[in-house]
């Protein structure tokens, strides 16, 4: 469970690039944040996962605050960033043992654990090459392999599915909808209406900094045919793909 | 404890293999592999020789025990200048603050880690400054192993505390000058710097050279007194000199004790002015945050009407 709680945030003064946040993401749901460029969703993510101090507001995972609690509420949020750009001078396996470390995954689960993600994923060959050998989706497969290999209960992913070749995306996808199912929360942001259409439970639009719709897909559509901002918004997010 | 050795592992090589980025092909490394061992052994060799010079000097005068005054004093100002360089890169610049934020590991471990990776930088100079000095000062006052012991002990723990002022030095810069946004001014001005040092101290050596015995003795005491002075004022001098002198081992534990202590006042302090300066702003873009100013946009404008015209 995610919870936010009146955040806000300004990276300049008297400009805030996340306005008075609430959102509740629940357990055995999938929450799609959606928004043009620019929007907050990114700033929003990183306030949730401790990269940025909220100016205002509280948020809180698994019932744990992230400012007060943040080494338990960390333990329990699987994280990938919107750029797959991390130690790239690490070789595949050397960075998923070292997510493992800091995870305290036991040695016994954690081979297997990688071999089954890596294998999943098709990047099981190359563990052993310098990530900086990577192509961007082999990056962004590996930072996803680090991030589930604890299995987190709350995965929380930035445009996970931009750079992945289709089968990926659709794994990745499947793998979303399972862990849902299990009991856990997922909350990923995206520009892509179809995935949120079709993968989430619920949906949330931010456009500059401020959350304009919170609902179910279909409720996002019967809304749209009479409040002309969210058409005009929808467009915005349509037109970008 | 092992989160701290998996992140500083992590961090050293992330930095370390930046320098054979280029060329990974097997003979490629070997090459420079030898040529490396080359220059350190060539290094190595003109500092145990400079040493050589200098001890024997003194010990006409059984003034031998000046020189370990005078080298750790030297050791401590080359290890504050490379620090301040390394803390800027290994606290500031490197994005990495942005990836390990969100792990489970206590502000403190990412600190211990990140002194950790300056720390290892600093051994490798020891390695080649500070080694063949300590061995000829032993072979020629015939020291027993407990002389080697020690100074090996004292050589990995000196550097700490003078790693520990160039962090310092450098966060205070960085929390109250927001000098990150002055990236590349700053990139531009450590080279520059090391270029000076390193010519300043070429000249006064090559100056050296021309002098007798007897003028080195002097310039020598003179450069003992300004030793009493600094270690009159760095506590932690004193007992390094003592230690390796007299293969003195209690000498050394007040040397660990005081260096724990500022260890974990610096850790105090530390974890307070880092991740309150960068957790709270991690505007790593530089115009990002910058207003657009009226100037920008009149040159825009002007830009644009002679676009136009030429069109
Ligand atoms: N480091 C920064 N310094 C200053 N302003 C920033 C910084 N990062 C983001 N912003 C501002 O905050 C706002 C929200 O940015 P954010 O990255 O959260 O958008 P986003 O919704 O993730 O966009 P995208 O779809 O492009 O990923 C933007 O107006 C941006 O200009
Ligand atoms: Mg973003």
């Amino acid at each position: 469970m995610i919870k936010l709680e009146n955040v806000s945030k300004s990276y300049v003064k008297g400009k805030k690039s996340v306005d008075s946040l609430n959102l509740e993401i629940k357990d055995g749901e999938i929450f799609g944040f959606l928004g043009p460029n620019g929007a907050g969703k990114t700033t929003t993510i990183k306030m949730i996962t401790g990269i940025l101090n909220s100016d205002e507001g509280k948020i809180s995972v698994d019932d744990k605050d992230i400012k007060v609690d943040s080494i338990s509420a960390k333990k329990t949020i699987g994280f990938v960033p919107d750029t797959p750009d991390i130690f790239l001078k690490l070789k595949g396996i050397e960075y998923l043992n070292f997510m493992g470390d800091i995870y305290e995954v036991p040695k016994e689960i954690r081979t297997q654990r990688i071999e089954e993600l890596t294998k999943k994923f098709e990047i099981y060959d190359n563990l052993n090459e310098e990530m900086q050998g990577y192509s961007h989706g082999m990056r962004q497969k590996i930072i996803i392999c680090g991030a589930l290999l604890s299995n987190p209960k709350n995965w929380i992913l930035d445009e996970p599915m931009t750079g992945l070749d289709p089968k990926a995306s659709y794994d990745l996808k499947e793998m979303m909808r399972k862990h849902a199912k299990e009991g856990n929360c997922v909350f990923f942001s995206t520009h892509v209406l179809e995935v949120a259409e079709k993968l989430c439970d619920r949906v949330g639009i931010i456009n500059k900094g401020k959350l304009i719709f919170v609902g179910t897909f279909d409720d996002m559509k019967s809304k749209l045919k009479d409040n002309g901002t969210l058409e005009e918004l929808f467009l915005e997010i349509t037109q970008d793909e | 404890m092992n989160k701290i050795f998996s992140l500083t592992k992590v961090l050293l090589k992330n930095s370390f293999q930046k320098y054979d980025e280029k060329n990974n092909k097997k003979s490629g490394k070997i090459l420079r592999i030898i040529c490396y061992g080359i220059l350190l052994i060539y290094l190595m060799g003109i500092f145990g020789f400079m040493s050589y010079g200098l001890i024997t000097t003194l010990m006409q005068v059984q003034q031998e025990s000046m020189f370990i005054g005078i080298f750790l004093i030297a050791l401590a100002m080359l290890t504050l200048i490379q620090s301040i360089i390394s803390a800027t890169n290994v606290f500031y610049f490197s994005k990495d603050l942005d990836y390990i934020l969100p792990l489970p590991l206590k502000p403190r471990d990412i600190l211990i880690s990140k002194l950790n990776v300056i720390l290892v930088t600093e051994y490798v100079m020891e390695i080649i400054f500070a080694v063949a000095p300590i061995i000829v000062y032993g072979i020629l006052t015939s020291a027993g192993p407990m002389f080697y012991i020690v100074a090996l002990l004292v050589l990995l723990i000196f550097p700490i505390i003078p790693i520990l002022i160039a962090t310092f030095i450098i966060m205070i810069i960085m929390s109250f000058s927001k000098g990150a946004k002055n990236k590349d001014r700053f990139r531009l001005i450590a080279p520059i710097l090391g270029i000076i040092i390193a010519l300043v101290i070429s000249f006064s050596a090559s100056g050296t050279s021309e002098i007798n015995d007897a003028q080195l003795i002097e310039l020598l005491m003179q450069a003992n007194s300004m030793v009493e002075v600094i270690s009159d004022s760095f506590p932690v001098i004193k007992p390094a000199i003592n230690a390796i002198v007299n293969s003195s081992f209690i000498e050394f534990l007040k040397l660990l004790g005081i260096t724990a202590i500022i260890y974990i006042v610096f850790l105090l302090i530390g974890n307070k002015l880092y991740f309150r300066g960068a957790v709270g702003n991690l505007s790593s873009g530089t115009k990002k945050g910058k207003n657009i100013t009226g100037k920008d946009i009149k040159i825009n404008s002007v830009r644009k009407i002679i676009c136009e015209k030429r069109i």
